[in-house]
């Protein structure tokens, strides 16, 4: 509503502008008039277009700038928090990586230690176990030896006593049979 | 070992004989007897659980008489014959034997030898062992070549053994007495 009395308005202050120095253009050419004239419409012209640009231009174009301005601000507020956060994010990352790298160390420390403990385990189980071989072989061996031992012993005693055997079957005489018999009555007279 | 049984028959039999004075004529027909009940052809037929009890006395008592038994001993071995005890007769025997070597104050010693015993290593022995029990001794004699050499003698339930047959195992034993046979 205000907007088309306001256009009219200048649409006037235009068309006379335009037709005051159009008038004096002709009036130039059929007598001769004041130079300054339109210098004056030109200067008019330009006053009334600077009014009308600084009434109805000026203002949405501020308003644009304004606006523009604060987008950009915000923009630029928005790219500074987002490279805030970014930089916390990359802090937090190299922090959490460091935290990571040595975590893997720990890890990899303690997989050592316990790798090393478990060698150290079998190792000594193994040597348990290579112990109780050689020491079950040793007493297998010592009793084989045994064994062996005493079977000859006992072979030797039984053909020694077969031999004694033959030998007393041959060869005792009456005489020691008489001196066995005194021995016999002395140990029972004992 | 003498039974508990044949031990209480033989202490009756001893009883009545020592009562008559018969003990040694009673021990030596026990023997003769229950040598007879050792008889394969009649021991076996004595003992039969077939025979009737009837039957078994009046066979026994026709074997005492072809022995010749006492009367004392010929109803004894009726009664052992209703009781049907025959079958204990050879440990009656020896244990009635046991009982008048005491009552005789003798011992009876069986000596076993590789070679035969002369007179005089038998008195030796027969001497040795009275001074030993402090009894008479009556010794049997055997011949066992299987000792080697030496004696063995045998008292009642001990042996006194001087064999070279017991030397030499005991000998193997104290050599090779571990051995892993």
């Amino acid at each position: 509503m205000k907007r088309a009395p306001t256009g009219l308005a200048l649409a006037a202050i235009l068309f006379a502008g335009s037709a005051l120095a159009e008038e004096a253009g002709h009036g130039h050419a059929h007598e001769t008039a004041s130079p300054l004239w339109p210098l004056l419409f030109s200067t008019i012209n330009l006053a009334i277009f600077l009014w009308v640009l600084a009434r109805y231009v000026l203002p949405p174009v501020r308003e644009w700038v304004h606006h523009r301005r604060s987008r950009v601000v915000q923009a630029l507020e928005e790219a500074a928090a987002a490279k805030a956060e970014a930089l916390r994010l990359r802090e937090e990352w190299e922090r959490r990586l460091a935290d990571f790298s040595r975590s893997v160390e720990e890890m990899l420390a303690q997989a050592r230690q316990h790798a090393e403990r478990e060698r150290a385990r079998i190792l000594e189980a193994a040597h348990k176990t290579a112990e109780a071989i050689r020491r079950d072989a040793e007493l297998a061996a010592a009793y084989e030896v045994r064994r062996t031992q005493e079977q000859v012993r006992a072979d030797l005693v039984r053909q020694a006593v077969r031999l004694a055997e033959q030998a007393a079957r041959t060869q005792l005489t009456a005489d020691d049979q008489q001196r066995f018999v005194a021995e016999f009555l002395k140990q029972v007279e004992q | 070992m003498t039974g508990a049984v044949a031990r209480r028959y033989a202490k009756a039999l001893f009883a009545l004989a020592k009562e008559e004075q018969v003990l040694e004529q009673t021990a030596e027909q026990l023997q003769r007897m229950a040598a007879l009940g050792d008889d394969p052809a009649i021991g076996p037929t004595l003992r039969s659980p077939l025979l009737s009890t009837e039957r078994r006395r009046q066979l026994a008592q026709t074997l005492a008489r072809d022995l010749s038994l006492s009367d004392l001993l010929t109803r004894f071995v009726g009664v052992l014959a209703d009781q049907q005890r025959l079958d204990q007769l050879p440990a009656m025997a020896e244990y009635f034997q046991l009982l008048l070597d005491q009552e005789l104050g003798q011992v009876r010693i069986t000596m076993r030898s590789a070679r035969t015993l002369d007179a005089q290593q038998q008195e030796q022995i027969a001497g040795a062992f009275a001074r030993l029990t402090g009894k008479h001794v009556v010794p049997t004699l055997a011949v066992d070549p299987e000792l080697l050499g030496g004696i063995v003698v045998e008292v009642g339930s001990k042996v006194y053994d001087g064999s070279v047959r017991t030397q030499l195992e005991r000998l193997a034993k104290e050599l090779g007495g571990t051995a892993v046979l």
